[in-house]
């Protein structure tokens, strides 16, 4: 391709970007001068270099649009969302044609007269899109009027305009030209073209000679409208200036002057002319003038001849008498500097022109200057060094090798000299392929704005952190898959405004972007406070498309549901391609980011919004790695996903351990699974490695993938190594386990382990650990909100573990089983000189037919009763969270505890078996039972409230929340928490319970939720006080049975009103 | 090598062609000369656990990480004994290194076009998959590869 071409496309593109950037800025600040000044010369020079290389599609586009964007900048049209979506409309336009011309070096063919007609009525006044016009009627009147009238004097032009001009655009009124120019160009280039010397001199001339004239002229302008406004503006002046500079390089007596000149170069400059006259702009058009006289001899006559010529034009061009006056009047102001300058430009001719060279010379030199500071590089080129320097490294690994096997080398001080060199140059071209991140966000700014008004949303994208730098080529390859992340938000993400407001949340939707570095890598974070991702709907569709079954669902926390939509084959795209930013899952999101060794992850509250964490290394081309052995072979392990390295065996403190099958090592106060790597290439059957344990020293690499750590078991441990990773070939693309494969050292070709493809292959659940290590995460970020209970687990009849609640349990026996008696058909057992009645916890299960039945026992005032279980299996300190409910009798329902799904049994119900009368007495408990999940929140300073309320009331099946004081429960409302009920306690620090329930009752989330107080002074006057500031009940401490009655009363009534 | 003169591979019209033979088994091949950037003697191949068994591994060539195919298992021979060492030719396919494992490697001929003979029917289909023909020679028969059939493993399923 032409380099000249290439170089345009490049520039062009580039220049486009910043474009889209800028005027969704603009959009949203329309005020912003400099902005608009910086889209204005962006698309001036796109228009100015396509008219350069001879692109008149491209150029007619690009003029529209920056017509639309002249008047915006002159303050002739207001920034209104429509025009900006016309003015983007024509961006897109451009790179369409842009895009065809890399393909083909050619235009492509098309028809773009719909949308610069579209350009041309926003430009002309009109509002696109039926909006209202706030632009000034009387203007649009003027611009209408003067669009009816055009058409007659282009007609009349046609003829004349013979000279092989390009297509006359009527509504412009002004060919479209190569090598046009706008007016504001004319002007600085003019004033910078009169060299110092001779500016002031002019100034002199102006004030001295055509000052009177000069004078009255603008006086005049400035009582009335300015003749500008008045003949018609911008375009109609092109039509005069067209007529002008035709006429004049034809008549007789003007021709020498102005023939010579090329024939749009004349016209720019006598567009300028008219255009510095009417708005009296006097320097300028003296400027103007003296830039026409490149010859000399132009006297009085001349002028005079111009002037008459001007009038005869503007007289075609239908302006009023007044104005023709006026206008061959303003041709006075350049009188004198025309006839002035021509005579100068004798002198000169007679003198020598050496001095005017240097000159400009000298003002071109700064800029020459400041351009060369960077240069151009092709990115091929780029590439090459890299590959160069790679293999510089692996050269130099080779030298060090051999030199380190022989002590006292000569080489040694040279060689290590080499290697820092070495390392440097490596990083200084590591350094030129980085790129700020910013480069791959350039997009979003418009994809946002676009999305956000085809959908009728509002949102703001804040971004931080685009000056991270990072590889060229993992930027590429994050490029889409953000794109499309960010597409989601706005799309599935963002509310629209009525529903963000009906939420509580302010009108404007948010979507953050922030990258930063971290270690090795930079970590891009993407996050949207909209909706959040609905697990209901999630389940529906993991539900339809057969991923899970209900049961498997069931037992996973909202975060792993929430996760399947990485899950392939989740996305509704019918079929996944490439990324194309369009239609494209989350699945495929993922996979590319996990090719470059990324790993992303999402934590998503409904109503709340979802946040994605992408962690990617810098660069991927040189990794420092671990080189371990397996069987002989040797592999690498990328240092970056290495914890730490044990080692075990039988002299040492560390030992694997095995759990049936499973080898599992105590790394301090935790198990760590293992894997072995012998096993998972292949090369030993699990059955062989395990006999193999103990009898020989094994090295454990632990290895962090997410939040899942383990083990993986080798053979020998070698030292690090910096490697260049070269991509394995096609046909070994779809081993997971590599990610690819290098040359060490020695020269000996070794694969890459990919940490990911291990802990997959070894462990098809690793996912879901994954998530119990965050859930273990988030229970510690929330213990704040001592919402941790003590558990007994147990085991009875089924495989899964069961809990309850550790308060709840009065004792723990083990009795005989030949204890246990028959009785009226139930079970009982003599205990403490009552007989208790015993039931099993597994209806299926039976009593051991010998030796002792463990037996849990719970005793409720005068009721004792024994649940008899398999298996006692521990005491755990887990939250108290129920997952799911449980339609089961005697299931509370399950939550997961010490990471197994577990099921809290229901005592109440088993104290119903045991005891007929035992409900009849607990008549309370039959209305107090509330409805699965009845979330309560209980605010109490004091500790020993909490936990006397918390067993009781989540026995009674609420789900229940702590906090010690009512700042605490606010921040809950602030975080969008709601619950169904709300028990605050009066006396206590800072903020009281009147306080707290004046606020809430105020307004905001919770205003409906009914409150009830516990107090432990219940007089008169304190329940009135309490009903004043909005309490729904009020209890005195330590009367349980009121409370519960109380608390189902209120949710009845609130269950009524709904 | 230029795409031209590989693309050329294919071009009958050539009156003669000049081939670089091999053997294996005791069978000679032939590969067209212009597809070989290198032929070497033993070079030490690094095993690729997991990969499809006709992947012998992956080879150091002068920084170049090739892929070395086990042409044996690939045209369903029986494995070589140990003590045996195999020679490598080195093709490029779509930008690709690949080495073949082959037993030895014989002369350079120059055959002309009217010797070649279309496969037999009966040819084992894992041969006849990437035979371009037969050449009858003084005694012998040269079965002529189609190295791009033999390297395109995304177009083939290739026998067990």
């Amino acid at each position: 391709m032409d380099d000249l071409l290439n170089e345009f496309l490049t520039e062009t593109a580039e220049n486009i970007d910043v474009v889209d950037v800028e005027l969704v800025k603009l959009e949203q600040d329309p005020n912003n001068k400099e902005v608009l000044d910086n889209i204005f010369r962006l698309v001036h020079t796109i228009k100015g270099t396509c008219g350069f290389l001879g692109l008149p599609r491209l150029e007619s586009v690009a003029h529209a649009s920056e017509n639309v964007l002249g008047k915006f900048r002159d303050g002739e049209l207001d920034v209104t969302p429509g025009a900006v979506t016309v003015v983007l409309e024509s961006l897109d336009r451009i790179k369409e044609i842009l895009a065809g011309l890399e393909a083909t070096e050619q235009e492509p063919e098309g028809d773009d007269s719909d949308l610069i007609a579209r350009l041309d009525r926003i430009a002309a006044g009109e509002q696109p899109d039926g909006e209202t016009a706030n632009a000034d009627e009387k203007e649009k009147a003027v611009e209408q009027e003067k669009a009816e009238e055009q058409p007659a004097a282009v007609q009349s032009d046609e003829g004349e305009a013979a000279d092989g001009e390009g297509p006359f655009d009527p509504a412009l009124g002004r060919p479209l030209k190569p090598g046009e120019v706008s007016l504001d160009e004319l002007e600085r280039v003019f004033e910078e073209a009169a060299g110092p010397q001779e500016a002031s001199a002019d100034n002199a001339n102006d004030n001295n000679g055509a000052g009177d004239a000069a004078a009255s002229v603008s006086q005049g302008g400035r009582n009335a409208e300015r003749l500008f406004e008045r003949v018609g503006g911008e375009d109609t002046i092109s039509v005069a200036a067209h007529l002008i500079a035709n006429r004049a390089a034809r008549d007789e007596d003007l021709a020498p002057f102005f023939k010579d000149m090329d024939p749009d170069l004349r016209k720019a400059k006598f567009f300028g002319l008219l255009t510095a006259l009417f708005k009296d702009n006097e320097s300028a058009a003296g400027n103007v003038m003296e830039s026409f006289m490149e010859k000399p001899g132009f006297e009085d006559g001349h002028f005079d001849k111009l002037v008459r010529l001007a009038k005869a034009a503007f007289e075609e061009i239908q302006f009023d008498q007044d104005a023709q006056d006026d206008a061959s009047m303003a041709f006075e102001m350049v009188r004198q500097s025309a006839i002035e300058a021509s005579a100068r430009k004798a002198q000169k001719q007679a003198s020598k022109a050496g001095k005017e060279a240097a000159g400009p010379a000298v003002g071109n030199a700064g800029v020459e200057k400041r351009s060369s500071q960077s240069i151009r590089v092709s990115v091929d080129l780029l590439e090459d060094l890299m590959n160069m320097v790679s293999e510089l490294v692996l050269t130099r690994n080779q030298l060090l090798q051999m030199v380190r096997e022989r002590e006292d080398s000569e080489f040694s001080v040279p060689i290590q000299r080499l290697s820092q060199t070495t390392t440097e140059l490596q990083e200084g071209v590591m350094k030129t392929r980085m790129q700020p991140i910013g480069n791959a966000w350039a997009k979003l700014p418009r994809i946002v704005r676009d999305l956000s008004h085809e959908l009728d949303k509002k949102i703001n994208l804040e971004m931080h952190g685009a000056d991270t730098e990072l590889d060229r080529q993992v930027l590429e390859l994050i490029k889409d898959p953000l794109t499309h992340m960010v597409r989601n938000s706005a799309d599935h993400g963002i509310e629209s405004p009525a529903e963000r407001v009906a939420m509580g949340k302010p009108e404007t939707g948010t979507i953050h972007l922030d990258a930063l570095h971290e270690g090795g890598h930079i970590i891009i974070e993407i996050a949207d406070d909209g909706r959040g991702i609905a697990v209901n709907k999630i389940r529906k569709k993991i539900l339809e498309k057969g991923l899970a079954t209900e049961a498997e669902l069931d037992e996973m926390s909202e975060n792993q549901i929430q996760k399947f939509i990485f899950h392939p084959g989740f996305s509704t795209a019918a079929e996944v391609t490439s990324v194309s930013g369009r239609g494209v899952g989350m699945d495929v999101v993922r996979n590319n980011i996990e090719k470059i060794g990324g790993t992303i992850d999402m934590v998503s509250t409904e109503g709340r919004g979802t946040t994605f964490k992408i962690k990617i290394p810098l660069t991927l081309a040189i990794v420092s790695a671990l080189i371990v052995e397996a069987t002989g072979e040797r592999f690498a392990i990328p240092q970056i996903s290495v914890l730490e390295l044990v080692r075990a065996g039988a002299n040492s403190d560390s030992k694997i351990e095995r759990i049936k099958d499973t080898p599992v090592l105590r790394l301090r106060n935790r198990l760590l699974p293992l894997v072995y790597l012998n096993e998972i290439l292949g090369f030993r059957s699990h059955q062989e490695m395990m006999e193999k344990e103990g009898h020989r020293d094994d090295f454990i690499v632990v290895t962090q993938v997410g939040a899942f750590t383990f083990g993986i078991v080798v053979d020998q441990v070698f030292d690090t190594e910096e490697i260049v990773v070269k991509p394995v070939a096609p046909i070994l693309k779809h081993l997971s386990l590599y990610s690819g494969n290098t040359i060490l050292g020695d020269g000996s070709v070794i694969m890459i382990l990919d940490p990911n493809g291990i802990a997959n292959v070894a462990n098809a659940a690793v996912s879901e650990e994954e998530d119990q290590a965050e859930l273990a995460e988030a229970n510690a970020s929330r213990a704040v909100r001592e919402n941790v209970e003590t558990f007994l687990l147990f085991r009875a009849g089924e495989e899964s573990q069961k809990a309850v609640p550790l308060s709840l349990v009065a004792r723990l026996e083990d009795i005989e089983v030949s204890r246990i008696e028959s009785s009226d058909d139930r079970l009982v057992v003599q205990y403490r000189g009552s007989l208790m009645p015993i039931i099993l916890a597994d209806g299926s299960q039976g009593l051991r037919q010998e030796g002792r039945q463990p037996v849990l026992v719970f005793a409720d005032g005068e009721y004792t009763m024994g649940l008899a279980v398999d298996e006692i299996l521990d005491i755990v300190e887990d939250e108290l969270d129920i997952k799911l409910g449980s339609e089961r009798p005697g299931i509370v329902g399950s939550t997961v505890i010490s990471g197994k799904a577990t099921e809290i049994i229901d005592v109440s119900w088993y104290l119903g078996q045991a005891f007929g009368d035992w409900l009849r007495s607990r008549d309370l408990n039959d209305d107090i039972s509330p409805k699965r999940g009845t979330r309560v929140l209980l605010v109490d300073d004091s500790s020993f409230f909490r936990n006397m309320l918390r067993p009781l009331l989540t026995a009674a099946g609420y789900d229940l929340l702590c906090v010690d004081n009512a700042q605490k429960a606010l921040e809950l409302r602030e975080e969008g928490e709601d619950f169904d009920l709300i028990i605050s306690d009066i006396d206590m620090p800072g903020m009281d319970g009147f306080e707290f329930a004046q606020i809430v009752k105020s307004g905001g989330r919770w205003k409906e939720t009914p409150l009830v107080a516990l107090s432990s002074f219940a007089s008169e006057r304190h329940l009135e006080r309490g009903r004043q500031v909005g309490f729904n009940d009020y209890i005195a401490k330590f009367d349980r049975k009121a409370l519960l009655a109380s608390l189902s009363q209120q949710l009845n009534l609130q269950g009524d009103a709904a | 090598m230029s795409e031209e003169s590989k693309s050329n591979l294919h071009v009958f019209s050539d009156a003669s062609r000049e081939f670089v033979t091999l053997r294996l088994e005791g069978q000679l091949l032939g590969i067209p000369v212009l597809a070989v950037h290198d032929v070497l003697s033993a070079q030490k191949i690094t095993r690729i656990p997991l990969a499809p068994d006709w992947v012998a591994g992956v080879l150091n060539l002068r920084g170049r990480i090739v892929t070395a195919i086990n042409l044996r298992q690939r045209l369903g021979f029986p494995p070589r004994s140990d003590d045996e060492e195999d020679m490598s030719v080195v093709l490029e396919f779509k930008g690709e290194p690949y080495s073949l494992q082959i037993d030895e490697v014989g002369d350079v001929l120059r055959l002309e076009d009217d010797q070649l003979e279309r496969n037999p029917v009966t040819l084992d289909p894992r041969w006849r998959e990437v035979s371009r023909g037969i050449y009858r020679l003084d005694g012998e028969l040269l079965v002529a590869l189609d190295v791009e059939k033999l390297l395109d493993f995304d177009q083939q399923t290739v026998a067990a």
